[in-house]
């Protein structure tokens, strides 16, 4: 017993041993080339991993990840673009917050990984579209540039997977001003075929208050098309809400939801809209 | 337990001859379920005045109220829907004999109290005759509470009448198989037996929640609160159950994320009084509100053997107001199987899940699986999901 607990003791040392050496194997050796599809696999894992504490990063691990980011093993390259997203986000909050962690490897001085995630945006993979996106606007100005905010709307258009199209409206909503054709799209977005991308819609209709949004948000509301969906419900009600004065016209509208509401926490959001609006207009 | 007899005047020997003996057999195999009262017809005539205007013969019959394997001769009369029973003298008379039983479907495992599959029940009625007739039988399935599962009225010419109602069984409780036969448009009676069923059910939940009252945002700008994520939870048949074992649910929901400005809304241990009770949308203080969606959260059961079956949940949720897609979603796919082989029967949970937040798996109210965040941060919710959970435990049915 004793020498089987040993002997495991032992395996695991040297299978930490064994990963350490891989995770700076590839930089010293120049590639990724070297190691088979499942040692690529246990590599970019235990980078992805350790990017969760990116102050440690180094930057011959992020060479790593900048050749994984096209390897042809699609769970190698997703692992890369998990982590190469997660340091491009830490490093975007040392732009915003001169507190923060300063990443000794940082993605936005890899001109190299920029055009991989430029490319990435129309990949055949949805996780490597998403995590591009990410990239991107991470390693961009605070608020996205006119390029890439007029990529992205020509890509919502385009996009089949509602899980990147939601992607897009959240980051049109979080680094834009708002403009005009982020508006279009805002107002035409809440009529998407997707529930998670109507629900973000709102959210960021919420923000920008684009009039056309209100009169969208309510006869979807009204006409019970939303009622499948509380999460999308209640969003929508919280925009309405957001409006404020605009919006004091659809009270008793909303007063009508919140009889029939089936919802808690819907009707829980529409009490509260209620008094808001309700206080709005004393 | 009731039972009568009536006497009338002995019958003749050649009266005895041509009476026609019927036997109508009710037999309950698993159980059934469903609702809708058969009402009780306004000229509907009892067992005993129907045997009574039968004639001078002696007539036997036996009444038993709720004894499983035993006859039921039912008093209160049957019902044929949309006609009238009638109490017009038929030529030639049956005598009534109804004798009824029940087979409960397998239990698993064996012992006392221990709940049973549901299943598909089968109701079957039938009545033999020497001589051609018009032979009809009502059949029915009531549940537990007295509302009707399902009924049908059966008819043919001839020497034997069987009829077959399939129910599934959803509910514990005590289900009823009742049948009421016309012979040659004469209402005879109606027999009926009764049997328990407890159904082998699991409630199985799964939550994610933050410990902590508030949180930091990555970004730093701003703090989001604490509390439970996501909430999702299933009812699970047993293994042997004869269809879908997945019986109620997923039902899926989202815990609210408020997120307030730092700056303007930080406060001792979060936020302050004032921006914890501002609603309004926008700056200042509290800045938004939303529920994640629910569309990537689902349940999956499958049944792995007669004695083995097993529940998949996986969920993928962002934060509504800070979307970074997989970064900062909690991921979790979790397979909880059942394992009721033997008379130690045991669950195991087999899955991964991101390092961030808390995860908690409870099986019929107890937790069979947690995990507490720790140190990790939210930094831990991006893929892939480096925690792997692996534990199993014994089922207990009380």
């Amino acid at each position: 017993m004793i020498s089987l607990f040993f002997s495991l003791m032992l395996t695991t040392g040297i299978a930490h041993a064994t990963l350490h050496e891989l995770q700076s194997a590839p930089s010293a050796t120049g590639g990724l080339a070297t190691l088979d599809v499942a040692g690529k696999r246990a590599l970019l894992r235990s980078l992805a991993i350790e990017a969760n504490q990116p102050a440690n990063f180094r930057p011959d691990q992020l060479i790593t990840l900048e050749q994984a980011l096209t390897d042809d093993d699609m769970e190698t390259k997703r692992l890369a673009f998990a982590s190469v997203s997660k340091l491009a986000m830490v490093g975007s909050v040392a732009k915003k917050s001169p507190n923060s962690v300063v990443l000794a490897a940082d993605p936005a001085k890899r001109p190299a990984i920029l055009r991989i995630a430029l490319q990435g945006l129309s990949d055949s993979d949805p996780y490597v579209r998403i995590a591009s996106l990410n990239i991107l606007v991470a390693v961009g100005p605070l608020q996205m540039s006119d390029e890439l905010r007029a990529a992205l709307i020509t890509r919502y258009s385009i996009e089949p997977e509602p899980s990147v199209r939601r992607q897009i409206v959240a980051r049109l909503g979080d680094h834009t001003n708002g403009g005009l054709d982020v508006q279009e799209l805002l107002v035409a977005a809440l009529d998407d075929a997707s529930a998670e991308v109507r629900q973000q819609a709102a959210i960021a209709t919420a923000t920008f208050r684009p009039a056309a949004a209100l009169s969208r948000l309510v006869e979807r509301l009204e006409s019970d098309k939303e009622l499948d969906n509380d999460a999308t419900r209640h969003s929508f009600v919280v925009a309405v809400s957001a409006f404020g004065r605009d919006a004091i016209r659809y009270l008793p509208l909303l007063r009508q939801l919140r009889i029939k509401e089936g919802s808690e926490i819907v009707r829980h959001e529409l009490d509260r809209a209620i008094k808001i609006l309700d206080d709005f207009e004393r | 337990m009731t039972r009568f007899w009536m006497s009338r005047r002995a019958p003749s020997l050649s009266l005895r001859l041509i009476w026609i003996i019927f036997s109508i057999c009710i037999s309950a195999e698993g159980s059934a379920s469903d609702s809708k009262t058969i009402s009780k017809p306004d000229d509907s005539t009892s067992v005993s005045d129907n045997l009574a205007h039968t004639g001078p013969q002696t007539i036997q019959s036996s009444v038993r109220f709720g004894v499983k394997g035993e006859s039921t001769l039912d008093r209160a009369g049957g019902v044929r829907p949309a006609r009238s029973p009638t109490t017009r003298r038929q030529q030639p008379r049956p005598s009534g004999r109804f004798f009824t039983q029940t087979a409960l479907p397998l239990a698993v495992p064996a012992g006392p109290n221990i709940p049973i599959e549901p299943s598909d029940t089968t109701c079957t009625a039938w009545a033999q005759s020497p001589l051609p007739a018009a032979l009809e039988l009502f059949v029915r399935l009531l549940s537990p509470s007295g509302t009707q599962l399902n009924a049908q009225m059966f008819t043919t010419w001839g020497y034997d009448i069987q009829a077959e109602l399939t129910t599934p069984v959803n509910f514990t409780g005590t289900y009823r198989c009742e049948a009421s036969f016309w012979f040659n448009n004469e209402f005879i009676g109606t027999s009926s037996n009764q049997f328990n069923v407890n159904i082998l059910l699991f409630t199985i939940s799964i939550e994610t929640y933050i410990p902590e009252a508030f949180l930091l945002s990555p970004g730093l700008n701003y703090i989001y609160d604490g509390g439970t994520k996501t909430f999702q939870y299933a009812d699970l048949l047993g293994p042997r159950a004869t269809r879908d074992l997945l019986y109620n649910g997923p039902h899926n929901s989202t815990g609210l994320t408020i997120e307030w400005d730092t700056v303007t809304s930080a406060g001792p241990g979060g936020v302050t009084q004032e921006a914890f009770d501002d609603w309004v949308w926008g700056h200042p203080m509290k800045l938004r509100l939303a529920h994640a969606p629910t569309s990537s959260m689902r349940c999956n059961a499958q049944k792995v053997n007669a004695d083995v079956g097993s529940l998949y949940c996986t969920g993928d949720i962002s934060n509504p107001l800070w979307d970074w897609g997989p970064l900062n979603s909690i991921g979790y796919e979790f397979t909880i199987t059942l394992n009721l082989n033997g008379s130690s029967p045991f669950y195991t949970v087999i899955g991964n899940h991101d390092g961030f937040p808390n995860y908690r798996i409870t099986l019929d109210g107890r937790e069979i699986y947690f995990y507490d965040h720790g140190s990790q941060t939210v930094l831990s919710l991006g893929w892939p999901w480096e925690q792997h959970a692996s534990t199993l435990g014994p089922i207990n049915y009380d």
